[in-house]
């Protein structure tokens, strides 16, 4: 066996017993410091393990600098991104224990719900890392995009070339199944990996129905035509699948990122706001 | 040069085992005459029975006039008779002692007489005189003539009354009253090719064997030998120089600073070859090490053509040389200080005088040139300028050569209509990428092809090509260009009397070690004499100058060379004489070739104990032994089921005069043997690729390291045979040649016999249910084609077809056979080999195509595989943008492309496109400059300095893992910029920028390197970029070995 090599199971779970270490020796400190006051965020402890919260969120952060470094000697980027997620995910946990549970309709509220939308956002890319790409190696079954755009465009040649002699209705379906056939779009179409006014669709059907009456070669025509059309649209599908799949891939990212950022300004302004007026 | 009257009524003696006959310094037996080939025949004793095995494939063999293609056996007293004027009587005593010893007792001799004195005593013949001689009575005296001269093409023209030629071989002189027999060989059938005597490693540990043919008895001179006369004296000297390439401009440079009178002559213009080059193409400056001469007052360095033109010019111009451009020469004759040379010029013939004369003609010849009615027509030409100057054209190019396919696919490029002719329907004279590029110009239809075709006329509006079948085919166009190859300058120097070392068409005339030919006061330089690089060439027409004048002159290497002796001590020529006295393989070679080989090598002092390398080692020298022992340690190869550390080792023990490390010749084989040395030893150490290029060019040296081969192999593989069976297998194989996808031998043929793969990797196919699919990858060192051997009788159980271009040793069946009855060794060994091909064929029906599958992804060859788990990969593409960025902007890696595998139980492991770092790595079987290294951890990777962008490496993977792109190492803004400022902070385009001396910056061959050059983690972890920039740990780096396991397991 290769050995455990994914990074949630990187270097045996370590960044896992790390962040549960962190969790439990914060639990272990806010139970037993009980002050005078009762326990707050602006408490020795409060203040401690804010400062604890603050740093992993900022070295959290680094991450995308750390991406970016294709030179980096030291831990590969799998491991920073286990410690990532499981510090990450810890997070959600530790900045309670911090505020001593206590929320409200203000800026340090705002600072910690803005974080969890970046941790749950972040469990979901999680998620669909987990499901996803199997499902897309299948659905692509070992051929390249690429391929399939290039056979595509041949197909739309050969269709051409096979309507050339019949008559205009013909012609008309292909114009239609080349002009009106898109792939992508915006982000609805993308996820949704179909196209309800997909022009290949439409043109099958409409070959499908034709009422016209040929015969000999021009029927021998008529069928390679719908032939044609009909594997254009199974390789539709197989490439609209696959832009589905590579979308969820990278859908979780348009929330995490902007609203880490938001998370990071969310932040300093609580902190400002914390020491400020004290 | 000695002649046969010298050697007439001697007698040699014929040893036990072999004696070889020929024109060589190293037969037991040799016949100093022109017409000998070098290694004529062969007296072979097989038992008690002597045959004599005919071995030359230009030049024929009679026993009792009756000529002998293979071999005839021999009783005693036979007249056998070599090529036309050498014959030799056998005489076969038997010993009156009483052993019963199987060997033979007898103590043959043979009698050497000389034709003429056969049956008519009277005139004898002349002896094959030196060829400025006029010849003697060479008119035939009595009898009928000789048998017809053969119809053979390859022969020399047949010298009528020419006054300065030779003799040819086949000249009408010998009368020999012999009735004239059969004729000879047809010049198409080749006698069985095969090595001669191998060598034998003896089996004792201690006793020093014999390897190669014979030792020398006499000491080799460098031939031919220049006088030593006195220097002549330098007003008289008037120097004729033919041909104005660089060898030619340094003669006419160097004579005019000498104040020699001299002219330097050239049928075109000055420099030509460069002239025609493409605009802007880059000249190159090859060896980099190699100095020019200093005193040489004529620069050259790498740079563009224009530039090198310029400064050509101006040297010739300042020197004062005395060129005479637009002038051919027709012929030469007289003698050293009396030779008359008729010429050509605008202004019509005429003859010259000249003391001396250097040739510089190069190997290029005269054009050839359609000759059809209609081809003085402007738009007919025989050169491509500049292709960008055409656009829009239609043009038909004829020739499929390199220079017909370059010119074709530029003019495609820049936008015309294109269509190539071949003469035939074959595209073998091209370099391999040439050829792949035009064969895939012409199935995207972006080329058009007509073959078999030749021009017929051209007219106003295109040309007329007539097919083989008669057909006339009419191609319109607007230009026609001819490439269409060149007459070599053979016949213009043989008729000068120049000799040939034999009638191979690639061969190279002899010189002295000062460049002078077989006639003195002629010399001959440069791409003639095999030096097709301008330094060599520049430095040879200075120093021919010098040796005109009688001045010593070092050659430019000597600085070099004496470098690499400076431990040995003494003096180069002496180094450089017991060299050629010391080994065999190298005494063949010419003075110039021999100092070229050691200019490229590296000379060794090792004291004893020095372990020269080791089994397994990755490192691809070639040793030849000048002084002292060394020992070579091998393991048992005949049973592969025992591990390394159990099997028996075999010792062999070479010498002075021997060489070692032959197996690194074939591309990429690690080392079979430890050698150590177990004296003092000096060893020359030659890089593969200058051997390589030293096998093809001297037949001698590849006939004994072939024949090497041939026995080191049946050693490893059959130790248990004796020298003698090794021979004698030895003597009936064959090699061959396959070209990549050719069929070896085909399932269901009758069986040709075993093959032992020399160089390459042959495929296994077997049909399953009418498809065909492959079981098995067999590579070099390795057999094929044994179940044929083992079951006699029955057809080809399944197809070997050549993976990439192969070489095997075919043993015909009927010679294996015999040795399958009588040694259990090779039984057992076939046997094995039957198990292997049952179980590699029931694998492929249980492993669902695993097999096939690692065999397109190439894991079976891999030592080093990247594998991508595709439930991991969330096709982020990190890999590739970290391995482009640690690569000058290239990736060397397709995540993409490449086969995936998916087990039943839901997994997909996927091979993305980048090197596997072959075990046999295909891409090094031909680098020109050597840049394809292997480190010792057995990465393979391109050194992009001496890379020149030839594309043989990519043309030669089969993986596609190679690609030609141009590589900008400048790092660019750093990263913090980037992330700040993203758009402000690009790189400038790499392709824009110009490279340094002007040249467009070309594209070299980019792939993998196992990031060899980036440094180690820290945390022990992957080197590689692309494993260590991958988010989620898909992408790794594993052993093939367990990729299979990683599958089986999976598999659930």
């Amino acid at each position: 066996m290769i050995g455990p090599r994914t990074f949630l199971e990187y270097q045996n779970y370590r960044y896992l017993k790390v962040s549960l270490g962190i969790l439990f020796l914060s639990l272990i400190v806010y139970v037993f410091d009980d002050p005078p006051g009762g326990r707050s965020g602006s408490s020795w402890t409060g203040y401690g393990l804010g400062t604890v919260a603050a740093a992993i969120i900022f070295w959290l952060m680094w991450l995308g600098v750390r991406k970016r470094d294709y030179r980096a000697t030291g831990a590969p980027l799998k491991g920073w991104v286990s410690a990532h997620v499981y510090l990450g995910t810890m997070l959600i946990f530790l900045v309670p224990l911090h505020s001593a549970f206590e929320f409200g309709m203000n800026v340090h509220t705002l600072a910690y719900v803005l974080m969890c939308v970046v941790c749950f956002s972040g469990i979901l890319g999680v998620a669909f890392y987990a499901l996803v790409p199997i499902s897309m190696t299948r659905n692509r079954n070992n051929i390249t995009l690429d391929a399939m755009l290039e056979r595509i465009a041949e197909i739309d040649g050969e269709c051409r070339m096979a309507a050339d002699g019949l008559p205009d209705y013909y012609a008309q379906a292909v114009v239609t199944s080349i002009d009106e056939t898109r792939i992508g779009g915006s982000l609805r179409s993308q996820l949704s990996g179909r196209d309800p006014d997909c022009g290949t669709s439409k043109a099958l059907k409409s070959l499908r129905m034709s009422e016209i009456d040929l015969d000999g070669e021009a029927k021998e025509q008529e069928r390679k035509l719908i032939e044609l059309i009909a594997r254009k649209e199974l390789l539709l599908k197989q490439i609209r699948r696959d832009v589905r799949f590579k979308g969820l891939l990278d859908l979780w990212l348009i929330v995490h990122v902007p609203f880490a950022f938001a998370t990071c300004a969310a932040l300093i302004v609580h902190i400002f706001v914390v020491f400020w007026y004290h | 040069m000695g002649g046969l009257p010298d050697q007439a009524g001697q007698v040699f003696e014929v040893g036990p085992e072999s004696t070889t006959l020929g024109r060589g310094l190293n037969c037991d037996i040799q016949l100093a005459d022109q017409s000998i080939s070098r290694l004529h025949a062969e007296l072979l004793w097989e038992g008690e029975t002597l045959f004599l095995v005919h071995r030359s494939q230009v030049n024929r063999t009679l026993v009792n006039n009756e000529p002998v293609t293979d071999r005839r056996e021999l009783t005693g007293g036979e007249e056998m008779q070599f090529a036309d004027r050498v014959v030799l009587r056998l005489k076969i005593e038997r010993a009156e002692a009483e052993v019963e010893a199987p060997a033979p007792v007898a103590t043959p001799e043979i009698d050497a007489t000389q034709v003429g004195a056969v049956e008519a005593p009277a005139a004898p013949v002349a002896p094959p005189s030196a060829p400025q001689d006029p010849p003697t009575s060479v008119s035939p005296a009595s009898g009928p003539p000789k048998a017809p001269t053969s119809p053979a093409p390859s022969s020399p023209p047949t010298p009528s009354a020419a006054p300065v030629s030779p003799p040819a071989p086949e000249a009408p002189a010998p009368e020999a009253p012999v009735p004239p027999a059969a004729e000879p060989p047809a010049p198409g059938t080749p006698p069985p090719s095969t090595p001669p005597t191998p060598p034998t490693p003896a089996a004792t540990p201690v006793a020093p064997e014999a390897q190669g043919l014979a030792e020398p008895t006499t000491s080799h001179h460098l031939r031919p030998v220049s006088s030593d006369e006195p220097p002549p004296d330098p007003s008289q000297i008037n120097l004729a120089i033919i041909g104005a390439g660089p060898a030619g401009i340094a003669a006419g440079v160097r004579a005019a600073e000498q104040g020699v009178k001299h002219t330097l002559y050239e049928r075109s213009v000055l420099a030509d070859t460069i002239v025609k080059y493409q605009k802007g193409k880059l000249v190159m400056a090859e060896p980099p090490q190699l100095p020019l001469q200093s005193d040489l007052k004529m620069v050259f360095e790498e740079a563009v053509r224009e530039q090198v033109l310029e400064w050509w010019n101006d040297a010739a111009t300042n020197a004062g040389t005395n060129l005479v451009e637009a002038t051919e020469i027709l012929s030469i004759e007289g003698e050293k200080g009396a030779f008359k040379i008729s010429t050509r010029g605008p202004q019509g013939a005429e003859t010259v005088d000249a003391t001396h004369i250097i040739l510089s003609i190069g190997v290029q010849g005269d054009l050839r040139k359609f000759g059809v009615p209609g081809d003085d027509q402007p738009w007919v030409t025989y050169q491509l300028d500049d292709p960008r100057a055409h656009e829009d054209k239609r043009v038909v190019v004829v020739g499929v050569g390199d220079a017909g396919i370059e010119n074709a696919i530029a003019l495609a490029e820049n936008g015309n209509e294109v269509t190539i002719v071949n003469r035939r329907d074959e595209i073998d004279r091209a370099k391999p990428m040439n050829k792949a590029a035009i064969e895939s110009k012409i199935k995207s239809g972006e080329i058009a092809y007509l073959t078999n075709a030749s021009a017929d006329r051209m007219d106003p509006d295109g040309a007329v090509f007539r097919t083989k079948d008669g057909a006339e085919t009419k191609v319109e166009c607007d230009l026609i260009i001819g490439r269409l190859g060149a007459t070599p300058p053979r016949s213009f120097l043989e008729a000068t009397g120049i000799s040939f070392p034999s009638e191979d068409k690639e061969a190279i005339p002899d010189v002295s070690d000062k460049y002078e030919s077989n006639i003195p006061g002629i010399y001959m330089v440069g791409a003639l004499v095999g030096y097709p690089l301008i330094k060599n060439c520049m430095n040879q027409g200075f120093e021919a100058v010098e040796h005109v004048l009688g001045n010593n002159v070092l050659p430019a290497d000597e600085p070099v060379l004496a470098q690499k002796f400076r431990e040995v001590g003494g003096t180069v020529t002496e180094n450089l004489q017991k060299i050629l006295d010391t080994v065999p393989t190298l005494s063949p070679l010419t003075s110039v070739q021999l100092r070229q080989l050691m200019f490229e090598s590296k000379v060794r002092v090792e004291p004893a104990g020095t372990v020269i390398y080791r089994r397994a080692d990755f490192d691809n020298t070639f040793f030849s032994i000048i002084e002292g022992d060394v020992e070579l340690v091998q393991l048992d190869n005949s049973d592969p089921t025992i591990p390394d550390d159990l099997r028996a080792e075999h010792r062999y023990v070479r010498s002075a005069g021997q060489f070692f490390g032959e197996d690194g010749l074939i591309s990429g084989r690690r080392r079979g043997e430890t050698v150590t040395t177990t004296s003092r030893c000096i060893l020359i150490e030659t890089p593969r690729n200058s051997m390589t290029k030293l096998t093809r060019s001297v037949e001698d040296v590849k006939r004994v390291i072939d024949a090497a081969y041939v026995n080191s192999a049946l050693a490893t593989l059959f130790p248990s045979l004796d020298g003698a069976a090794r021979k004698r297998l030895a003597y009936r194989a064959e090699t061959l040649m396959h070209r990549a996808g050719e069929v070896i031998f085909a399932e269901g043929e009758e069986p040709d016999g075993l093959h032992l793969i020399r160089r390459g990797t042959a495929d296994i196919y077997k049909k399953h249910e009418g498809a065909e699919e492959q079981i098995d990858s067999i590579r070099a060192g390795s057999t094929i084609g044994e179940l044929a051997v083992l079951h006699p009788g029955r057809k080809r159980t399944a197809t070997a077809r050549a993976g990439v271009d192969c070489e095997t040793v075919r043993f015909p069946t009927d010679v294996i056979l015999q040795y399958v009855e009588s040694s259990r060794e090779i039984r057992q060994y076939l046997e094995l080999k039957e198990q292997e091909f049952i179980i590699a064929d029931a694998r492929r029906q249980h492993g669902r195509g695993t097999m096939m599958f690692l065999q397109k992804a190439g894991g079976k060859e891999a030592t080093d595989l990247l594998m991508i788990d595709e439930t991991l990969c969330v096709r982020c593409d990190n890999c590739e943008k970290a391995c482009a960025e640690t690569h000058g902007g290239v990736s060397r890696l397709n995540r993409e492309a490449g086969a995936t595998y998916m087990t039943s139980a839901g997994s997909a492991l996927h091979l993305p496109t980048a090197c596997q770092h072959c075990e046999n790595p295909k891409c090094m079987t031909d680098c020109p400059p050597d840049a394809l290294n292997r480190d010792p951890n057995g990465e393979v990777w391109i050194n992009d300095e001496t890379c020149i962008g030839c594309g043989n490496c990519e043309a030669y993977c089969p993986y596609d893992v190679i690609k030609m792109a141009k590589v900008d190492n400048d790092p660019g803004p750093g990263l913090l910029m980037r992330l700040l400022f993203p758009r402000r902070a690009t790189k400038e385009d790499a392709a824009a920028k110009p490279a340094e001396g002007g040249a467009a910056a070309i594209k070299k061959a980019v792939k993998c390197d196992l990031c060899r050059e980036l440094p180690a983690k820290k945390s022990g972890s992957a080197r590689a970029a692309c494993v260590a920039s991958c988010p989620t740990g898909a992408i790794v780096r594993i052993d093939p070995n367990e990729y299979v396991d990683e599958i089986y397991e999976r598999q659930g």
